[in-house]
């Protein structure tokens, strides 16, 4: 572009913008643009249901119940994948909860382990010789085991 | 009618005016929710971070900005860093999104979205990265589900819809007949939207082009007798500006590049966050529950466009007082526009070598063997 040209260009551009922006903030303008969608809104409304009663006479499917037939299905594929999570989180529990049991289980099992793995202290005979020592010997009860002495060197 | 214009013009149009691929980054479909899909892009380093990083984009627009090109990629640039990246990709709606609504996309959408991400990470708290309408629907969702979320970063991100400039003005009262539209066209159509953003600033739009499809004629010819030195920075100074009209086209190809938007979830989004601006007066609701700023336990990055002519600073600045004191919020005002946040030349360098520094100490680091 040359000189002259370009000059002319930028002053229309200067013009152009400048009006636009005091077009796009006009309230006559906004409110006639307004109007004016919703008059075509409403003419639209009234050919699309005219359109509906011509397909419902003939027992035809209208889009309307083609729309309604989609969605109901989306929305139950999104309930199927909230169902999927909450098994998912379920199966998760149950996996913690299992593991917390076969931990549990395996701790009890390594006490009776350990406790059959003790060696079993000697039970005490009646005869039992007196003992040595000073102390007193407490009187056994009666049905009560005596207490064990130690055994007198030969 | 527009789609079909559009593949003729990049049929028939010389080959220097063709836009290049788009959303290039290797990737996989890993999940499929209605017509949204989750990407997972596979990785270009050892991943450095166990937690991942989920893309939210708006609903208006389509996802790929964040991965327009190779050379300026947000995915690829994270990828390479060590995230773990993903997307999700809200899709074309079909007839059957005639009566989704928002809580269709943010308590069932996303929320299948993050957790199937997280599921894929052991479970753990995912970073949501939002942009623009998309950072508004990731905030709400990390106030839906907190302990999903660990950190936020909001991009061009309204708050307070009050302060949204031409965009509030235009959705208020006659202005806008919400329940006519909606209940007419049930997938409000892209042209329209498409003409609010254009009208937003329509002289931009016409000097882009003019910019652009300008740019290799006003380019210097060598003269004759020139010196190989001055002949390469010739070279280097044509390949610049082809590099440039490169990232111009693939713009204008998302920028032209509108979906629908379902009308209840249109009509949700303009009377709760435009008409009665209900996050900011704690009155906004995600499946019956209400989105407080004492919810959200993410830590938050806000990063704004200082040049935005479609979200103004102040609406995204806004945040700050809403979320209080005592959190770990950042608010970073950046000298680009809307767009530039995500793929303008300097936006590695100004926006997203910051969001990684910020990112990298809250995301958990992968245990490195030795």
């Amino acid at each position: 572009m040359n000189s002259a040209t370009e000059m002319l260009f930028k002053q229309w551009e200067k013009m152009f913008s400048g009006f636009m922006d005091y077009l796009v903030r006009n309230e006559t303008f906004l409110s006639s643009m307004g109007k004016m969608m919703e008059s075509s809104s409403i003419f639209k409304m009234v050919v699309d249901k005219s359109f509906e009663r011509a397909l419902e006479s003939m027992r035809m499917p209208t889009r309307k119940d083609l729309e309604e037939t989609l969605y109901a299905i989306r929305k139950l594929e999104s309930s199927i994948l909230d169902t999927q999570e909450q098994l998912d989180a379920i199966s998760q529990q149950l996996s913690q909860v299992g593991e917390l049991v076969a931990t549990q289980a395996r701790i009890e099992l390594g006490r009776a382990e350990r406790a059959e793995a003790q060696p079993k202290a000697p039970e005490a005979s009646v005869d039992a010789p007196a003992a040595t020592d000073a102390q007193a010997v407490p009187k056994a009860s009666r049905g009560g085991k005596k207490p064990a002495s130690p055994k007198k060197a030969s | 009618m527009d789609d079909l214009m559009m593949k003729i013009w990049w049929k028939v149009a010389p080959e220097r005016f063709r836009p290049p691929p788009v959303g290039v980054t290797p990737h996989s479909v890993i999940a499929t929710f209605g017509r949204s899909e989750l990407l997972s892009y596979q990785p270009t380093v050892g991943t450095a971070y166990e937690t991942p990083v989920l893309f939210v984009p708006s609903l208006v627009n389509r996802h790929y900005i964040l991965d327009l090109i190779p050379e300026r990629s947000v995915v690829k640039y994270l990828l390479d860093k060590g995230f773990g990246v993903y997307m999700l990709d809200w899709g074309i709606p079909g007839p059957e999104d005639s009566h989704t609504t928002m809580d269709d996309y943010l308590a069932r959408r996303l929320h299948h979205a993050v957790r199937a991400v997280s599921a894929r990470h052991q479970g753990r708290p995912v970073t949501l990265v939002g942009y623009c309408m998309g950072g508004t629907m990731a905030l709400a969702y990390a106030g839906f589900a907190p302990e999903k979320v660990k950190n936020l970063v909001l991009l061009a991100t309204p708050v307070d819809f009050s302060q949204c400039g031409l965009l509030t003005l235009w959705s208020q009262g006659k202005r806008m007949p919400l329940e006519s539209l909606v209940e007419a066209h049930r997938l409000i159509p892209p042209a329209l939207l498409q003409t609010a953003f254009t009208m937003l600033q329509p002289g931009w739009v016409i000097k882009q082009a003019q910019g652009a499809l300008a740019l290799p004629a006003s380019l210097p010819k060598p003269k004759k007798g020139a010196t190989p030195e001055e002949i390469s920075k010739l070279e280097a100074i044509k390949a610049q500006a082809a590099a440039f009209q490169r990232g111009y086209l693939a713009l204008s190809r998302w920028v032209n590049d509108n979906v629908a938007v379902p009308g209840p979830a249109f009509q949700d989004w303009t009377r709760e966050c435009f008409q009665r601006n209900a996050l900011l007066g704690r009155q906004l609701a995600v499946a019956g529950k209400t989105i407080r700023p004492e919810s959200i336990s993410a830590s938050i990055l806000n990063v704004i466009a200082a040049k935005d002519h479609i979200i103004p600073p102040p609406s995204s600045l806004a945040l700050d007082g809403w979320m209080g004191t005592g959190r770990d919020v950042t608010s970073a005002v950046v000298d680009v526009g809307h767009i530039g946040l995500s793929v303008g030349q300097g936006s590695f360098s100004k926006v997203w070598a910051g969001v990684a520094a910020w990112l990298g100490p809250r995301s958990m680091k992968t245990n490195v063997e030795a």
